[in-house]
């Protein structure tokens, strides 16, 4: 039986206990809130991109618009289908293909 | 036909399209300079999005110093009709005038709850009220609640404590009132009826007690006519002597006595008088009319004397007044201005004096006969006049009696 464990370094756990971790957060299919985000890569109708710390978040939809956007925080409004975060690691984009 | 309304803005909100630059570098300055940036979507002709007004100054030196070209596609609801309110003064002037009277208004004595349902004692509020300058349309802060208390207390009959309390426009008037006391009946008291004119007595009619005199004897005032003490001697015989047993009953004297006496007055009128006269001079101050109050419509009042009438104008529904209006109050002005009046003149008037005075106060007895004399000086005329009169001459008076 294949066992997928998180594993977490020091450089992790410090992050977490620092709580420089990105949190995304998903009301419905109707916003998503991402906190500690570095900076919005793109947001047209369709598609948002946000980079956090270690990972873009992209969101598919529709009439997605941006807003709150003056903290460390952003709020994607509109109907969403999907999100998906990417790894920024080379290593990890790697072992995923 | 439907017309293609673009989408409302939200209220405090300005809308912008933004092109010519980066618009990553766009979002990261805006966050730098914490422009609350909203609603962006990157779209073919450039970046949407809406500041709120108060970022609207950075937002655009933003754009200013960073070679983005801000274009804007539209205000919120509230800019815009703020900026639709500005082009017209008169609105904005009413506004700010509503404004003001409702700052006013907030103020101002409205109407006064008295918590008592004795209508005299409400009515001595009221005029206690009124004395001390407290009424409706008065300016709250002005008024010294304490002093009127005071005033409440010390003039007001039958409460022993009084107290005032705001609530909103309206003021609570609490009182305490006097727990009445006992009245003592006097109509079991016993009592004499008394002369109260020097009097020839012609008709008596005695219900109860004992008359002291006899038709057709003079009175003077004051004597005792019927007697509330009536006497009896029961008178014995035992063994060939007389017992005299003296028997006093205590009564209350009853019946009407009638005589003739005669009253003398002399009525004045000076030749130099002084007579109220309209000058001419007619004002008018209006006051609104709301419940029981009468808010003033004018700055200041006008001073001097005056006739006033007053007049209420205020729309009615189905025959139902509506509880507010215009009061008019029409000032005639008057001074008081010297008169001379001439011998015959003052005679005249001081003949309509001695009418007044038959009208108000002989009107209960029979004027058998009246002389008149006239006698003149410098000043004025005088007219002494001698009734005769017919009528009922005593009065009751109670008396206790002695242990």
């Amino acid at each position: 039986m294949n066992k997928t464990t998180t594993r977490l370094g020091f450089a992790g756990k410090l992050k977490d206990l620092a709580s420089l971790g990105s949190i995304v957060t998903v009301s419905d299919n109707r916003s998503v809130l991402i906190e500690n985000c570095r900076q919005v890569c793109e947001i047209s109708e369709i598609y948002a991109k946000v980079s956090t710390g270690d990972y873009y978040v992209e969101i598919w939809g529709k009439d997605l618009k941006m807003s709150d956007y003056t903290q460390d925080s952003v709020i994607i409004k509109g109907t969403v289908e999907s999100i998906k975060l990417i790894s920024k690691t080379f290593r990890e984009r790697r072992e995923k293909k | 036909m439907k017309k293609n309304r673009k989408p409302a803005l939200p209220f405090f909100r300005i809308g912008y399209t933004v092109s010519g630059g980066s618009a990553v570098r766009l979002y990261r300055l805006l966050r730098e300079n914490r422009v609350s940036a909203a609603d962006v979507c990157e779209k073919q002709d450039g970046i949407s999005l809406t500041v709120p007004f108060y970022n609207n100054r950075s937002f655009q030196r933003i754009c200013r110093k960073n070679g983005f070209e801000a274009a804007k596609t539209g205000d919120g609801d509230v800019v815009r009709a703020v900026k639709r309110i500005l082009k017209r003064p008169a609105l904005v002037i009413s506004l700010l005038i509503v404004f003001a009277v409702l700052l006013y208004l907030k103020d101002i004595v409205m109407r006064f709850d008295i918590m008592t349902e004795d209508e005299k004692i409400r009515s001595d509020i009221m005029n206690v009220l009124k004395e001390e300058g407290v009424s409706a349309g008065s300016y709250i802060p002005d008024i010294k609640f304490v002093v009127v208390e005071r005033a409440l207390k010390q003039r007001v009959e039958g409460i022993s404590w009084a107290g005032i309390t705001r609530k909103g426009n309206s003021l609570i008037i609490d009182v305490v009132e006097n727990i009445p006391a006992q009245k003592g009946s006097f109509s079991r008291f016993p009592s004499n009826l008394v002369a109260k004119e020097n009097a020839v007595i012609e008709k008596v009619r005695v219900q109860d007690g004992q008359l002291k005199t006899v038709v057709g004897s003079g009175v003077s005032k004051g004597d005792i006519i019927v007697s509330g003490i009536v006497e009896n001697n029961k008178v014995t015989w035992k063994d060939g002597k007389q017992n005299v047993e003296k028997r006093v009953r205590y009564t209350r004297s009853m019946g009407i006595i009638e005589g003739t006496f005669e009253r003398t007055l002399v009525f004045e009128q000076a030749f130099d008088d002084a007579v109220k006269k309209e000058t001419g001079n007619v004002y008018k101050q209006r006051y609104l009319h709301l419940y029981s109050a009468d808010i003033p419509l004018f700055f200041k009042a006008k001073t001097g004397s005056f006739y006033s009438d007053d007049e209420l104008s205020s729309a009615s529904i189905a025959g139902f007044m509506l509880p507010f209006g215009i009061r008019t109050v029409t000032l005639k002005e008057y001074d008081r201005k010297p008169v001379h009046y001439s011998q015959q003149e003052a005679i005249d008037l001081a003949k309509k004096k001695c009418e007044k005075y038959e009208k108000n106060f002989l009107s209960e007895y029979e004027i058998k006969d009246r002389k008149i004399s006239f006698t003149a000086d410098d000043k004025g005329v005088k007219m002494q006049v001698t009734y005769k009169l017919y009528g009922n001459i005593c009065e009751e008076a109670a008396f206790f009696i002695e242990k």
